[in-house]
């Protein structure tokens, strides 16, 4: 005989190939669970109050966390169950994962996203995260006509140098273009990741790139002040560090005219990390002028290999203060994979152009592309 | 056996000590003995004032040695398998051959012949040549399907429908890059491209055809390469300077210092080929057959290749057959009529039609090294049709001063229609386009 009542609920954090799910930021719409974004934590918590914590089962696997509680009566009968999903959203870091009961029976699970903790008022040619652009943009409903530019059977759409996404007559989209050099070692995943970004197949076996290679990734933002939305086009450019060393022309050519380094390090190589500071330094200060600088941690799903501890990715990060991301593992075809990391490019170089117009919401470099 | 069947082994060596280089191809490694004794029975020879250049192995397996430049030895081993219709002993060693003086043509391009003729620091080559791989691989997969210039050294063509409004496009680009050497790509095929990139040397027209197939294939949307040409600029590198204008179509050109490739792609890829997208869409729609719509072939064409011997360039396509009978043996599948085409043109060219064009060498090296077969040098005239009935299917070669055509027919078809076949197939296509 059972009585209990039971509660089965599921809460998505990610839902990015279906493009309907709302998501719960700070809401506590949902009875059971609650999702809540602070900054670079996702933080769930739940109310499992009628149960004592060891009646409390908590499993996880990937990226779901399913929490399950059963409550047996004095005759040894389940009296009351619950079960409750929740899918992370894909960019937390499963090794972030952390979980706590307070004694009012609230669990809270924490994890971090792959989008890191800023000290906003230290840092001022740094924007924090969600404070020029729709985060998660394209979980809402609203950005899917948008999106669907970028897609084509559920795939990123290539574009060649002759197309653009096109949007209807009535829904003028301005595109706004920008140079970004993927700088590191030879070997760190400079190649793979433009790859990723773009949603191209990832090379599965290393080979070096003799010269330069650029790859264009169109991606739609919405501006958090004005609710404009524009098309930012991103033009990557890769360039194998042997053949910059055998040919002099290739480096000046990627620096010309750039708007952004990305300085690559892979978890797997040490040395790829201690040079990044050489590499930054390269970039710091007049001759180059203003550009945006993030740091990207490659290879991170190979922890078995990892080279590189998590406390000297933090002591890292107070002394340059700069974004990093990571990436790494299996390349999903939605668009979650690589949305917070083009968001916050995106936004820190929209954030750039802000601080160098001087005024908030004019753009210095705005072009409008009017190809088919 | 040392290999398994159908793979091939790839080993690279200092030509003065042995020292390896480099190996690829075959998931399974020849053990490091063999390869020294493979180096060894070589430089044996040498003592004795024999060059070793092939031997067959027990087991059908094919060995084949070439020194370049008197600095590097590549040794190709194949594991026999590749056989097939007429394959086996001679179609291997050409093909294995073949394959040696591409990947030096590789090497050359990505390196330059001066760091691969004096070998300084051998340890600082072993990391350089890495860089030559991914078109190495490429040769030695022999990927992707359908492309036979590897073998030909006539470069892989698309017959665009309209094709004066794409050369004169690829005229005005190059020129206005400062560059007379100019090509558009589609599909992996030269579908235009200026005078003087007709003028390079045709193993380098192929081997720039297959690095802009290879960057075109990895999705990016330009590249500044610096290439060094085999024959014209083997010493010096130019610029290659590729932009994908839509996916599966690329214009290239080869350049000295400017412009950068950031000033030509925001100044002169729009302007001279936006205009053109409709154009360019026609073109990637003639797709695998590279021939526009106005040519029709008939049906009982099962694949075809067809070479200008004056120009360098071949069009080829395997189709699928339309009037086929259920109660027909079944035909060739595809990527057998491919390997059938490249066999075909290997077995014509080595028994009857001459080669001589298509090796590339220096005289004395082509004394070494000719493959035609001693039964040709003694017939007193030139053959100029040739047919071959299997059971796969039947095939047919055709020779005249201008053109070679190799044709695979469906063994439905009575032999003595095979001429007629390929004679009409020859005029309809040269007609139609004036190829």
């Amino acid at each position: 005989m059972e009585k209990g009542r039971g509660i089965s609920s599921e809460d998505s954090g990610s839902k990015p190939q279906q493009g309907t799910g709302d998501h719960q930021f700070g809401g506590n719409s949902c009875p059971t669970g609650k999702i809540q974004v602070l900054g670079d934590i996702f933080q769930f918590t739940l109310d499992v109050s009628e149960f004592s914590p060891e009646d409390v089962i908590i499993t996880s696997s990937n990226n779901l966390l399913e929490v399950h509680a059963e409550k047996l009566g004095e005759d040894g009968s389940v009296t009351n169950t619950f079960s409750h999903r929740c899918t992370l959203p894909s960019d937390v870091d499963p090794i972030s994962v952390t979980m706590s009961m307070e004694s009012s029976g609230l669990l809270t699970v924490r994890a971090h996203r792959v989008c890191f903790l800023f000290t906003t008022n230290t840092m001022e040619d740094v924007a924090p995260p969600g404070s020029v652009i729709v985060a998660d943009w394209h979980r809402c409903r609203d950005s899917k006509d948008f999106f669907s530019k970028i897609l084509h059977k559920k795939r990123r759409k290539t574009f060649g140098l002759l197309e653009s996404p096109v949007m209807p007559p009535h829904v003028a989209v301005d595109t706004v273009h920008y140079k970004i050099f993927i700088s590191g070692k030879s070997g760190v995943g400079k190649t793979a990741l433009a790859a990723r970004l773009a949603g191209l197949n990832v090379p599965s076996v290393h080979y070096e790139t003799t010269g330069i290679e650029t790859t264009v990734v169109y991606w739609p933002v919405k501006l958090r002040e004005s609710g404009r939305v524009l098309f930012f086009r991103l033009q990557l450019w890769d360039c194998g560090e042997n053949a910059t060393r055998r040919f002099d022309h290739l480096l000046p050519s990627c620096k010309e005219q750039v708007d952004a380094v990305l300085f690559l390090f892979s978890f797997t190589d040490r040395t790829s990390f201690d040079d990044l500071s050489n590499q930054i330094a390269k970039w710091t200060g007049p001759p180059v002028g203003r550009v945006v600088k993030l740091v990207v941690g490659t290879k991170f799903d190979l922890f078995m290999h990892c080279d590189v501890a998590e406390r000297d990715v933090r002591d890292f990060k107070e002394t340059w203060r700069l974004p990093l991301l990571r990436v790494g593992g299996e390349v999903s075809d939605g668009l979650g994979d690589v949305a917070p990391f083009l968001n916050c490019l995106a936004e820190q170089l929209w954030h750039q152009d802000c601080v160098t117009a001087g005024s908030a919401g004019h753009h210095p470099q705005q072009e409008t592309v009017a190809l088919l | 056996m040392m290999l398994q069947d159908g793979s091939t082994q790839l080993l690279c060596l200092t030509a003065s000590s042995g020292v390896p280089l480099f190996t690829r191809g075959a998931a399974k490694q020849l053990p490091f003995s063999v390869i020294g004794s493979l180096n060894g029975v070589h430089m044996f020879g040498g003592g004795q004032g024999v060059v070793l250049s092939c031997c067959e192995t027990e087991g059908g397996g094919k060995v084949v040695w070439r020194v370049f430049r008197d600095s590097v030895m590549l040794i190709a081993v194949g594991g026999g398998g590749h056989g097939g219709a007429g394959g086996g002993g001679k179609e291997e060693e050409v093909r294995l051959q073949r394959l040696l003086e591409n990947v030096w043509n590789c090497m050359v391009l990505v390196l330059g012949q001066e760091e691969l003729a004096n070998i300084r620091n051998v340890e600082r080559l072993k990391r350089d040549l890495r860089s030559c791989f991914n078109l190495i691989d490429q040769l030695l997969e022999e990927r992707p399907e359908g492309i036979l210039g590897n073998l030909t050294h006539c470069a892989d063509s698309l017959l665009p429908p309209n094709p004066a409004l794409l050369k004169e496009a690829v005229d005005g680009f190059a020129q206005a890059a400062d560059s007379e050497f100019g090509c558009l790509v589609v599909h992996g095929r030269v579908a235009a491209a200026t005078e003087k990139w007709w003028r390079l040397a045709p193993q380098e027209v192929v081997l720039l055809s297959a690095l802009t197939r290879s960057l075109s294939a990895s999705g990016s949307a330009s590249c500044d390469y610096p290439v060094f040409l085999p024959h014209g600029s083997p010493t010096v590198a130019h610029r290659l300077l590729r932009f994908q204008l839509l996916p599966g179509a690329d214009v290239c050109v080869l350049c000295g210092p400017t412009p950068s490739l950031h000033r030509a792609e925001s100044g002169l890829v729009g302007r001279f080929w936006s205009p053109l997208v409709e154009t360019l869409r026609d073109c990637l729609a003639v797709g695998e057959r590279c021939l526009p719509a106005s040519v029709s072939l008939r049906p009982d064409v099962l694949a075809l290749l067809l070479i200008n011997r004056e120009t360098r360039r071949s069009v080829s396509c395997v189709r699928t057959p339309t009037r086929h009978l259920p109660t027909d043996p079944p035909l060739p599948s595809k990527a057998r009529c491919w390997e059938l085409l490249k066999l075909l043109y290997i077995f014509s060219t080595t028994h009857y039609f001459s080669q001589e064009e298509t090796l590339c060498v220096s005289p004395e090296e082509r004394a070494q090294r000719v493959n035609t077969e001693d039964f040709v040098l003694g017939f007193s005239h030139q053959p100029i049709q040739c047919y071959l009935v299997t059971e796969e299917c039947k095939s047919y070669g055709l020779q005249t001063a201008q053109h070679q055509l190799f044709l695979l027919i469906p063994p439905s078809v009575p032999t003595f229609a095979l001429r007629t076949v390929a004679t009409q197939t020859l005029s309809d296509i040269v007609a139609a386009t004036g190829f």
